[in-house]
């Protein structure tokens, strides 16, 4: 399946996201991809917090900061591009936001591929569970630079919808469905 | 009169073309009064708010106006409203006045959708869901 999951900055998104991909692979192998570098104290602390929410639920992290479709080409994974549909691996992909400032704004960036970048990472799992991010409706004029990356995120985020099997609003640790349900989910859930 | 509304860029104005069919499409950007009298949708309605604003016009009376020339029309807005309260007092106005402007049209509308990531939500009308 593909899950696509929004919400805005500390609405629980991450955690929810997680807990998703923890039922969905239930004793197979999981793994993050994180996509934000450590900019400063306050990113590290960020980062350091989603560590300890991970802590523990079995994720194997790669850092990838851009071209996401690539993420495997840096575990030993023979066993990910030749698994079986059901012996591939659960992935978490968090977050666009910073993905797709990273292939606007950081060297070598292609923000035109970001979304066949997602679809060929979602041909290599099982389960994709993506994090998204809610930057639209504060109603401020940007410049074009920011005006750009706001726009290329809200349309990456619609393309993704319109592929994914469940859309989900995290408002403050509540799931809001928008496409699909939790029951979609749940029947697909490892025996 | 429906009224959809999100964030910016969550395919407003597809979804609702898609909907709807080849309307005419008047853009609160930069339409004039006649283009926006016979319109069937108005997009951005925000920015016609922020027009009228911005010539100390009122934005009271706007849903009444626009429903008196077309009961019909469909009206497509962005969320203005979620950000820190401007430091302008204009750009405080026009915030204020977008919500004010949607309350009103909500209140005309037998339609209400909100859009996100291109998928519509009804919040109004007989049955309340998620659409197709």
């Amino acid at each position: 399946m593909l899950i696509l999951i929004t919400g805005t900055s500390g609405s629980g998104k991450s955690e929810y996201a997680e807990k998703i991909c923890c039922e969905l692979a239930g004793s197979a192998k999981k793994y993050y991809i994180a996509t934000m570098q450590p900019y400063g104290a306050e990113g590290a602390q960020r980062i350091r917090r989603h560590h300890a929410l991970r802590q523990g639920k079995g994720f194997e992290t790669i850092e990838q900061y851009q071209n996401v479709s690539k993420a495997f080409d840096k575990v030993q994974t023979e066993a990910v591009s030749h698994a079986a549909q059901n012996e591939k691996p659960v992935v978490l992909l968090e977050c666009l936001s910073n993905l797709m400032a990273n292939e606007c704004f950081e060297e070598g960036g292609t923000p035109d591929a970001v979304f066949s970048d997602c679809i060929q990472l979602y041909r290599q799992c099982r389960h994709l569970v993506i994090v998204t991010n809610e930057i639209f409706s504060d109603g401020c004029l940007y410049d074009n630079t920011t005006t750009d990356y706001i726009t290329r995120l809200g349309r990456l985020n619609t393309q993704l919808a319109q592929e994914a099997d469940c859309v989900a609003e995290v408002v403050y640790s509540i799931p809001v469905y928008w496409k699909g349900a939790y029951e979609l989910i749940q029947e697909n859930l490892p025996l | 009169m429906e009224v959809y509304f999100g964030g910016a860029f969550q395919g407003k104005l597809d979804y609702v073309l898609k909907k709807k069919g080849n309307l005419r499409v008047a853009d609160g950007k930069d339409c004039d009064e006649k283009q926006l009298q016979s319109a069937d949708i108005v997009n951005h309605l925000h920015l016609l708010i922020q027009r009228r604003i911005a010539v100390g016009e009122s934005t009271d009376t706007l849903i009444e106006e626009l429903y008196a020339v077309n009961p019909q029309m469909i009206l497509i807005c962005d969320e203005v409203g979620s950000g820190i309260v401007p430091l302008e007092r204009k750009d405080r106005i026009y915030r204020e006045s977008v919500g004010r402007v949607l309350c009103a049209a909500v209140a005309k509308s037998d339609r209400v959708e909100r859009i996100l990531c291109g998928i519509g939500q009804c919040l109004k009308q007989e049955s309340v869901g998620i659409t197709k």
